[in-house]
């Protein structure tokens, strides 16, 4: 049976601030779900209820048909990428990766990128923002997560470490299932499966690339 | 198993990050507080290495918030990470606090 992770009825309101109202997301393990929205309409603040580290006034999440919350408690199928890094300035990547990556075949998989190569003996801080960003998103397609949120992962990357990452994600897509959030949309449209628009704390799936048009997200030029 | 070797690595790891000022807590008890009495152990934990350990809780607790989502990935809570170290802390204290006796 193929295993999805849902969410409904997900409301969070800030005062007299409705952020979310009508939420309903499904990916299901193979998929890319892209997650679009301007600035502000609340696409991290989802990801964090889907993960469990923010609490709606209501939200339903499962996974498999099972209600996990909060999700990352649950054995491990889920892992979320924040916007603003994962990885603790702290820690050297050598202390890490046995961490987040138990299985030792893939440990010497990882091993092989130059940015983790290179990189053993340092700790985060002092590795630049995209030589970072690309391990903090290696380390999760390697993990044995079966969801995967990841918001923003493209950002300190050049356009040829995009195109890098984009194929990573595209073959690791085929045993997970992946949400990913970015303002570089035109980078999603060559991986995503789906795509959903969150306007006015609702979301809208998208059937075709014009909608986006439509509801607003892009002027008529682009 | 590994589950459990994972997150016990990752609490120490966590733990490193506020041993230092702990660990001066209580060099500072062995040296100002033991000498009257072995008893004091008792009171030197309770108003020097709780009040220190809630202190560095509360800095680290409220402002470095972005940090405890490497942890959350290895399903650990925010309150875990920190009852841990506590008890963590406990432990090393009473070490000290044997080591001192054993070897005064």
């Amino acid at each position: 049976m193929n295993e999805c992770l849902e969410a409904d009825s997900i409301i969070l309101t800030y005062g007299r601030h409705t952020v979310l109202s009508d939420v309903y997301l499904k990916c299901c393990m193979g998929e890319i779900i892209g997650l679009l929205g301007r600035n502000g309409s609340g696409k991290s603040t989802l990801l964090r209820i889907l993960f469990g580290t923010l609490q709606g006034e209501y939200q339903s999440v499962r996974i498999g048909g099972q209600y996990v919350y909060p999700a990352y408690r649950h054995s491990g199928k889920i892992k979320f990428l924040p916007q603003k890094g994962l990885l603790p300035s702290y820690l050297r990547l050598r202390q890490i990766l046995p961490l987040y990556i138990t299985d030792v075949g893939k440990r010497e998989q990882i091993g092989q990128f130059p940015e983790v190569r290179n990189n053993l003996d340092k700790t985060a801080a002092h590795l630049s923002g995209g030589e970072r960003r690309i391990i903090e998103t290696l380390l999760l397609l390697h993990s044995d997560a079966q969801y995967l949120l990841l918001d923003e992962p493209f950002t300190h990357l050049s356009p040829v470490q995009v195109e890098r990452m984009l194929d990573l994600i595209r073959h690791h897509a085929s045993s997970k299932g992946i949400i990913i959030t970015d303002h570089q949309y035109r980078y999603l449209l060559g991986i995503c499966n789906r795509f959903i628009l969150l306007r006015n704390g609702k979301t809208l799936h998208l059937q075709h690339k014009e909608e986006l048009v439509t509801y607003g997200y892009l002027s008529e030029a682009e | 198993m590994q589950q459990l070797t994972i997150k016990t690595r990752a609490i120490l790891y966590f733990y490193r990050t506020i041993i230092w000022l702990n660990l001066l807590a209580s060099a500072a008890i062995v040296y100002w507080v033991l000498p009257y009495g072995i008893h004091k152990a008792l009171f030197g934990w309770v108003w020097i290495k709780v009040p220190v350990f809630g202190l560095v809780f509360l800095l680290k607790y409220i402002f470095n918030d972005e940090d405890y989502y490497f942890y959350y990935n290895l399903r650990l809570t925010k309150i875990r990470l920190w009852v841990y170290s506590f008890c963590l802390d406990t432990l090393f204290y009473l070490l000290i606090v044997f080591l001192y006796t054993s070897f005064r």
